[in-house]
């Protein structure tokens, strides 16, 4: 019988790749936009860890769009619209277009400190889901969401990463992340995801990464208090001919029906099943 | 009295007008069908399979449908094609000390479809042509590289097929290589440091993981010198080579770290 034991964690890493300004700024999380949708009439301002967003409308027909980002780089487009309000949708996304979409779908999260799992037994850890803010535009004619527009509040999080060896690894997404609570604030930056790990290996292990496909994950959101979560991840140990390895298996967020809003998805599922075969330490 | 102009032997032999035409007839429809049948296959079923077996099986079946085709016609007007085959010996004899290069490429050309070295639309290198750039296609004589400077070079199928080709796509990444000379007072592992940090921050592209390897690799005249690599996604080296010595210079320069440009200390004698 597997010993269970769920973490009631207030660790807080100060390893993660966050700054102190990120986290100055975040403790100002009133002061930021919310996610949801917005209806732009004559101008729109936007605000969010160093990035800011300002929509205007130029003549009957044009609005433009601009948009400083956290390394000060500057995006401006035009959005043509004929005759009607423009309506805008700001929800987190999954951080596979930055700095450009070059993996299919394999997420690689480094976990800050490597976590002990005993042998013959499960824990849940909640951790910190590097997230990228997508920008929706409605559709004037049948009101579904065009993806218009992505960035990040973190540029560090935009990194790559290769699970396995330089001949035959698989190039990943890359985010260094630690464990987090349901208090946290770094709602811009981080989506919560509950990782169910069991151990079904004769022996403790450390675990210190996880690798898996991300397209088939849902992110939710709530547009009030700007939390976000994303779909959860159950990993489990075991003992195959060579090695020890891991299988992640996607799982749907438990508290998806509860006040939480289904954020926009412009990614293809690829895959619903990873195992890391490569090491997990 | 068109009829019988088109039946009188042709140059007293015993072959007709009607019958040359009837074999360009045959041969034309051969050429015909031989597109209408390549094109069939680029739309029904090139998409399935790989760029390289698709272009080659198209050029299997356009040929082999018009070489068809023109034994048919041939074999049709009663052509003695043994005959034709003992005079095309001697003849392939003369023509094959004159085109022996042509013969050559050719069948080195066959080899590369099957062999398959490097993929059409993938980064390839051929060292000794000096020739780096995109593999556009491999024809019957010639294999076409299109470079970084959007010309195309056109490299020989047997130069091609008795070259080293380097490619680039068995894996997802490549490794960037460049040296640092750093000066002899300087701490090496703080260079390092700064170097790694620099990297980490403002080279997008570089991996976090492999990290970036730094191996002291000469102790020069006037530097010590450390080879920095770095790992990268396959396809962009252009996002990291041009901008590495550049972040690393300026990390260097803002942390105080020399980097010593060769110099010569000469001592005179009073006497």
């Amino acid at each position: 019988m597997a010993q269970v034991y769920l973490f009631s964690l207030n660790l807080r890493d100060d390893n993660v790749a966050t700054t102190d300004e990120l986290k100055q700024q975040n403790q100002e999380t009133e002061k930021f936009s919310n996610y949801g949708t917005y209806s732009v009439f004559d101008k729109l301002e936007l605000k969010l860890p160093k990035t800011e967003i300002k929509i205007e409308q130029k003549s009957e027909n044009q609005f433009t769009y601009f948009r400083k980002n956290s390394e000060g780089k500057i995006t401006n487009k035009i959005i043509p619209r004929q005759g009607r309000d423009l309506h805008i949708e700001l929800a987190p996304i999954l951080p596979l277009n930055l700095p450009a979409k070059k993996t299919n779908d394999l997420m690689f999260l480094r976990l800050a400190n490597p976590i002990f799992v005993e042998k013959k037994s499960k824990i849940d850890i909640l951790v910190q889901f590097p997230i990228e803010i997508g920008v929706y535009i409605v559709n004037q004619h049948d009101n579904t969401l065009d993806f218009f527009d992505c960035f990040t509040c973190e540029p560090m999080h935009s990194r790559f990463a290769l699970y396995g060896t330089p001949e035959h690894g698989n190039l990943c997404m890359y985010g260094k992340v630690g464990m987090a609570d349901k208090t946290e604030k770094e709602s811009y930056i981080y989506a919560l995801m509950k990782i169910s790990i069991s151990n079904e290996l004769d022996n403790g292990a450390t675990v210190g990464k996880f690798v898996f496909p991300v397209t088939n994950h849902d992110i939710y959101y709530k547009d009030e208090s700007n939390e976000a979560h994303i779909d959860d991840i159950e990993a489990t140990l075991k003992s195959a001919i060579a090695n020890d390895i891991v299988e992640i298996k996607h799982v749907e967020f438990s508290e998806k029906n509860k006040d939480w809003k289904l954020a926009p998805r412009s990614s293809k599922t690829e895959k619903q099943t990873f195992v890391m075969e490569r090491g997990f330490d | 009295m068109a009829i019988e102009f088109l039946d009188a032997p042709l140059m007293n032999s015993d072959y007709t007008i009607w019958s040359i035409l009837v074999i360009g007839i045959i041969v034309a429809v051969g050429v015909i069908v031989a597109r209408i049948a390549r094109t069939i296959f680029e739309k029904r079923f090139a998409p399935n399979l790989s760029p390289d077996s698709a272009k080659s099986l198209g050029k299997l079946i356009y040929f082999g449908i018009i070489i068809i085709s023109l034994a048919i016609a041939t074999t049709s007007q009663g052509i003695d094609l043994g005959g034709l085959i003992i005079a095309g010996g001697f003849l392939g004899i003369v023509i094959g000390f004159a085109s022996q290069s042509v013969v050559s490429n050719l069948i080195s050309g066959l080899f590369l479809m099957i062999e398959k070295p490097a993929r059409q639309g993938k980064l390839v290198e051929v060292p000794s042509e000096s020739v780096m750039g995109t593999l556009i296609d491999i024809g019957i004589f010639s294999a076409r590289i299109q470079q970084f400077d959007g010309t195309v070079i056109r490299v020989p199928n047997e130069k091609m097929f008795t070259s080293n080709i380097r490619t680039f796509d068995l894996s997802e990444i490549r490794r960037t290589e460049m040296v640092v000379g750093i000066a002899y007072k300087e701490d090496i592992d703080k260079a390092i440091s700064v170097m790694k940090n620099a990297i980490r921050k403002n080279v997008t592209y570089a991996l976090i993981e492999p990290e970036p390897d730094f191996w002291v690799t000469e102790l020069a005249d006037s530097s010590v010198n450390i080879s920095v690599r770095v790992w990268h996604p396959r396809d962009d080296l252009a996002e990291v080579s041009p901008i590495l010595l550049k972040v690393i210079k300026n990390a260097l320069d803002e942390a105080g770290i020399e980097i010593p440009f060769p110099q010569r200390v000469v001592y005179s004698s009073k006497e």
